[in-house]
């Protein structure tokens, strides 16, 4: 087979020379490309100039309704060098260059010689510097004319509260865009401004910026954003809710939401567990996961990233639905009322009742005892099943669903909050779906839109569009955009509305009443109590929907516990309390005035001050004793002459009319102890009488039967001591 | 046989030539890492594994395949293609028709067939490697004097088919891949030189007639305004003079030593305002520059450079005319890409959209061009040095 001949030969020559000649060509024009057109390129697209040399805007701020800040931009500036122009330095050598910044940037000396000496025109030396740092490495350029080395204003967020505000703000990335479907994700365009830019000429060899040419275009600043969220309201719930999840053992997370029924205002919103927002990505602590030991904690791993968002992360009063159980009822009852098939003293029973399409009949909770013939008010406050169907069954399959679509149940509330779940309805609403839906079962809500449908419920039947976000402000604090309180529709008349409030507040002050223990004297709560079975067995939702004062509602208190483990998981036993103590701090808070019963008179008169009579002589302390209303038992020899050296209690201690102080004419050198009785189910006269036999006195909490006690029973106790007891309604508490 | 089988695989190692298939890992090795530059920090979406794009990973898994597949190629002697040339040629020819049926638009061109698990495979890309394997064939009959009319009909149809058949998807690069080609081909087959300036003076006369005919079809009109593109940027901002001035500023911003790896604009498909369109196919050059400045561009020009005479030099000394050719019409198609690429990038070639070989996001691209070096190294096994050793 034959060769290439001679004049294939010469003209494969040719081909190569061509190719030669159009690579040749290639790189003169590259050459041509970043060298001399480069330079000018580089003045006419500053984008390509300014790598890195961008001013970031700074970050609004958020405010609580109050101007408490919430989330803040801290100044911190981004270093960052020119390679070319270091090296070009006169009096300091690259070397020592990189010393002092290693020193001054707390920095390993050789990563920040590699940064300085990098083949390229810019490098970013350390992110998010403080202003100390800055100041001394302005102070060190300016002694030494260091040249290549630019600071450049940079902000980062922190969060003052640290965990208070967790979901409702979120938190922003390494850019600082809101993440997480909290405020700063949802305001980000708000919050963020407009980054500016600084423009330094730099010729084809990428050297040499004479800093005086340096020219810039301002950032412009972000807005701020005011919430409706009050920071002390939103701390006094938190706090609550922390201590309600460990009395009670809560697995499942816990919900808190305080709002404004006259305007729609969120005034707090807590989810737990929560976390930090200034460490978002750290081992969530407050949490038990099976498996998840801290030692193997990766942060922002997918594995971590995913155990976070299903837990702490999550926004459980708005991401979270489940079956609102009893706290329903006092919207049946509103339909009923509003509607006219029912009125408060309309005589009903909680016998069990039959609904087409359900084998086995409905019973009251009270399974054993049922109330028997009740009227509609007593129903209510015993919390009957059958008469709350019954009165669904008076509406109608059709009626009793408008004013559920009504009070905003079958849609999102539109908070402006990303996340929000849908409620979930049976596809087909049928009459057994009906009945169990009028005491709150078979359909699942967020709490959020309870909690709203409760501020048209006792605002006079105005259904308000919950709202998170007041206002926005500019850096001079000037109002640049106002959100108005929303009116969705209105769904009752006035009139319902106060006598819905009536009957509740009854429900709460009525001694029977199921509600019962979120009573606060002289703050006129009133409020429904929850229990929700879920689709686990034994796992249940304890929750109590609350409001004050009866007259002129100013909050509205949701409690959601999910899965509490302690000893009750009853809405009324362990939720109602957190309500009624929620109500009087976040009342007082607002210093709303109390409105005190002439039974409240009564009970608080019963109470008196321990006068101090240490120093006096026994004859007088008696007759200050006698004068408070209390008696004595004298310790220690002495007689009328002798003087009182120790009182038990101490002076200023608060107790029951009639109790026992300790007078010791001695020093006692040990105090005499006694042992702690064991109260358990007594009521509040016999537990006042053990006490006292035993030579105690009382604290009282609350009402009914003793729920807890502040010592074991057999434990020592000094004598005299003011023992702090608990007592709940656990007869009639749903 | 026992003595023979051994002897060819010593030989193998022996022969393989190295400096070639090293001046190819480097250019892919550019490629690889101009194309993480250039995907960026994926979406969680867009990732298996995490911090890696997947087409990232295609590409290297591709990239992968391609090397077996060269290798496997070099170890077969390529007199063998003359037979089985004509199957894959056939197989392509029927790809190429069924990817005008069935085929899926991208970027206005009927180029790509969608496989399931695999993806989107490109016809017109193993169409490259048939017509290397196939076109020489002709060219070696009609240098060795057989039935010269009968072959030259048959050059002509089988070297015009795959031309006609990507202009129908419409796709004009690859269409003009094949005639620089075939029109290298003919050069070194040994046409006069009188041909070749009378096609010129032909073409020139016929310039304003499909300027003015041919072109304001609907179907090439995007040629004729990326032709005036060409002459005036600044009058199509917006498209691909956007592309073109983009990418040149990008370059030009890289100067001397470049922006780092991985510390250019371009870096990532998020930042789309300094980002020069198509970064990570046609336009990549633009990140080499921008990345590895003038220094690393033109590295990267010089290893092309050198691959190119590579082949040059092996096709001065094959066996036999159809190895000679078929290293020519690998290296006619390389240069052209490679030439037309880099020249528009920075703005010398207008817009063509084909890719940069080796570095280009493109699996079928890829796998092809491999296929063809496979083609090459075989034929410089069996050079005339090595005829002693082979016939022992």
């Amino acid at each position: 087979m034959a060769a290439p001949g001679l004049a294939q030969k010469r003209r494969l020559m040719i081909m190569l020379c061509t190719f030669a000649l159009i690579v040749a060509a290639l790189i003169a024009r590259l050459a041509y490309i970043q060298f001399v057109q480069g330079s000018e390129l580089q003045k006419k697209a500053f984008v390509q100039q300014n790598s890195g040399r961008i001013i970031s805007p700074i970050r609004g701020t958020i405010y609580d309704r109050n101007g408490k800040k919430l989330a803040i931009s801290v100044q911190a500036g981004t270093i960052s060098c020119n390679p070319n122009e270091v090296a070009n330095n006169k009096k300091l050598t690259v070397d020592e260059v990189a010393d002092a910044l290693a020193d001054m940037l707390s920095l390993e000396r050789d990563d920040v010689y590699r940064l300085i000496t990098k083949k390229a025109n810019s490098a970013i030396i350390k992110r998010k510097i403080d202003k100390e740092t800055e100041t001394r490495i302005r102070t060190w350029m300016s002694e030494n004319s260091v040249k290549g080395i630019n600071i450049d204003e940079d902000a980062k967020r922190y969060y003052p509260n640290g965990n208070l505000m967790s979901h409702l703000l979120g938190f922003t990335g390494d850019d600082n865009q809101g993440l997480m479907g909290g405020v700063e994700e949802v305001m980000d365009k708000y919050l963020k401004g407009t980054p500016g830019k600084i423009l330094s000429e730099v010729d084809a060899r990428g050297g040499a910026v004479p800093s005086d040419s340096e020219k810039r275009i301002d950032a412009q600043d972000g807005l701020n954003v005011v919430l409706t969220i009050d920071e002390t309201i939103q701390y006094l719930v938190s706090k609550s809710l922390d201590k309600a999840v460990e009395d009670n053992k809560v697995k499942g997370g816990a919900i808190g939401i305080v709002m404004d029924p006259n305007t729609g205002d969120i005034l707090s919103m807590v989810s737990k567990p929560d976390y930090d927002l200034n460490t978002p990505f750290a081992f969530p602590a407050n949490i038990q996961v099976e498996g998840l030991d801290p030692s193997e904690w990766v942060e922002r791993s997918n594995e971590s990233v995913n155990i976070l968002s299903r837990t702490v992360w999550r926004n459980r009063a708005i991401t979270d639905t489940y079956e609102p159980g009893s706290t329903f009822k006092s919207i049946t009852t509103a339909a009923g009322i509003e509607e006219g098939v029912v009125t408060p003293d309309t005589i009903t029973d909680d016998l069990p009742i039959k609904v087409t399409g359900w084998p086995k009949p409905i019973n009251c909770w009270r399974v054993g005892r049922p109330h028997g013939t009740e009227t509609f008010r007593e129903a209510v406050y015993n919390s009957c099943n059958p008469a709350f169907v019954k009165v669904a069954q008076s509406l109608g399959i059709e009626r009793f669903y408008s004013y559920v679509k009504a009070f905003g149940f079958m849609e999102r509330t539109g908070i402006e909050l990303k996340g929000e779940a849908k409620p979930q309805f049976q596809p087909k609403l049928k009459e057994i779906d009906m009945a169990v839906a009028s005491f709150g079962q078979r359909f699942t809500i967020t709490p959020l839109q309870l909690a709203t449908a409760y501020t048209a419920l006792v605002n006079g039947g105005r259904l308000m569009k919950p709202r998170l976000i007041k206002e926005l402000t500019d850096s001079e604090g000037n109002v640049v955009e106002k959100f108005e309180p929303q009116v969705v529709r209105t769904v009752i008349s006035e009139q319902t509305s106060k006598t819905v409030r009536d009957i509740l507040e009854g429900v709460v002050g009525d001694s029977k009443g199921t509600g019962n223990n979120a009573f606060v004297r002289g703050y006129r709560v009133g409020g429904k109590t929850g229990t929700s079975e879920t689709t686990k067995e034994d796992v249940y939702i304890a929750s109590f929907c609350g409001f004050a004062p009866a007259n002129d509602p100013q909050i509205v208190v949701l409690i959601v516990l999910m899965d509490p483990r302690g000893d009750s998981h009853m809405g009324g036993v362990i939720a109602a309390p957190i309500v009624g103590k929620i109500a009087e701090d976040v009342l007082s808070y607002m210093q709303v005035e109390r409105q005190y019963t002439q039974e409240d008179l009564k009970a608080m008169t019963e109470e008196v001050y321990v006068p101090d009579v240490r120093k006096k002589t026994v004859a007088e302390a008696v007759k200050a004793l006698k004068a408070a209303g209390l008696k004595y038992s004298i310790e220690g020899e002495g007689n009328n002459e002798s003087t009182v050296v120790e009182q038990t209690p101490k002076p200023d201690s608060i107790v029951p009319e009639d109790s026992v102080v300790l007078l010791y004419t001695y020093k006692p050198e040990s105090e005499q102890t006694v042992e702690m009785p064991d109260l358990s189910g007594k009521t509040l006269s016999e537990a006042i009488n053990t006490l006292n036999r035993a030579g105690l006195n009382i604290k009282i909490s609350g009402h009914g039967v003793v729920y807890k006690q502040q010592y074991v029973a057999g434990q020592d106790v000094r004598k005299g001591s003011v023992v702090l007891v608990e007592f709940r309604n656990l007869d009639n508490v749903e | 046989m026992y003595y023979v089988e051994k002897t060819k695989a010593i030989n193998y190692f022996k022969q393989f030539d190295y400096p070639l298939f090293a001046a190819v890992l480097l250019l892919s090795a550019y490629g690889i890492i101009a194309l993480r530059s250039a995907l960026g920090n994926p979406g969680n979406a867009d990732t298996i594994i995490a911090g890696v794009s997947n087409v990232w990973l295609k590409q290297v898994i591709c990239l992968g395949i391609g090397i077996i597949a060269a290798i496997v190629i070099s170890a077969i002697d390529y007199k063998d293609f003359r037979t089985l040339g004509i199957v894959l040629y056939l197989g392509s020819i029927a790809l190429l028709v069924l990817v005008l049926i069935i085929g899926k638009e991208r970027h206005g061109t009927m180029g790509w067939i969608e496989v399931p698990f695999i993806g989107s495979f490109q016809p017109s890309e193993l169409s490259k490697v048939a017509y290397v394997v196939i076109v020489p064939l002709f060219f070696e009959r009609l240098k060795e004097g057989k039935h010269t009319a009968k072959n030259t009909v048959k050059l002509i149809i089988y070297a015009l088919l795959p031309i006609v058949l990507v202009l129908l998807q419409p796709d004009v690069g690859t269409a003009m891949v094949f005639v620089a080609a075939f029109v290298v081909l003919l050069f070194i087959y040994g046409i006069p030189y009188r041909y070749f300036l009378a096609a010129i003076g032909l073409f020139a006369a016929a310039a304003p007639v499909i300027w003015l005919y041919v072109l304001p079809m609907k179907r090439f009109d995007h040629i004729r305004s990326r032709i005036l593109t060409f002459i005036f940027p600044e009058n199509d901002l917006l498209g691909t003079g956007l592309q073109v001035y983009r990418s040149k500023a990008t370059i030009g911003s890289g100067q001397i030593y470049g922006k780092g790896i991985f510390h250019g604009l371009q870096e990532g498909v998020t930042s789309s305002i300094f980002r020069v369109p198509e970064n990570e196919t046609d336009f990549i050059f633009s990140v080499i520059g921008e990345e590895m400045g003038f220094i690393g561009s033109v590295i990267f020009v010089l290893i092309v450079f050198f691959l190119l005479f590579r082949i040059i030099q092996i096709s001065l000394s094959a066996r036999d005319p159809y190895g000679s050719y078929m290293a020519v019409c690998v290296a006619a198609m390389l240069g052209f890409h490679f030439i037309e690429n880099i020249g528009m990038c920075i703005g010398v070639m207008p817009v063509t959209g084909i890719p940069l070989p080796f570095v280009s996001q493109g699996n079928s691209s890829l796998i092809a061009n491999y296929l063809n070096i496979g083609i090459v190294l075989s034929v410089s096994m069996r050079r005339k040095k090595t005829i002693f050793n082979s016939s022992q």
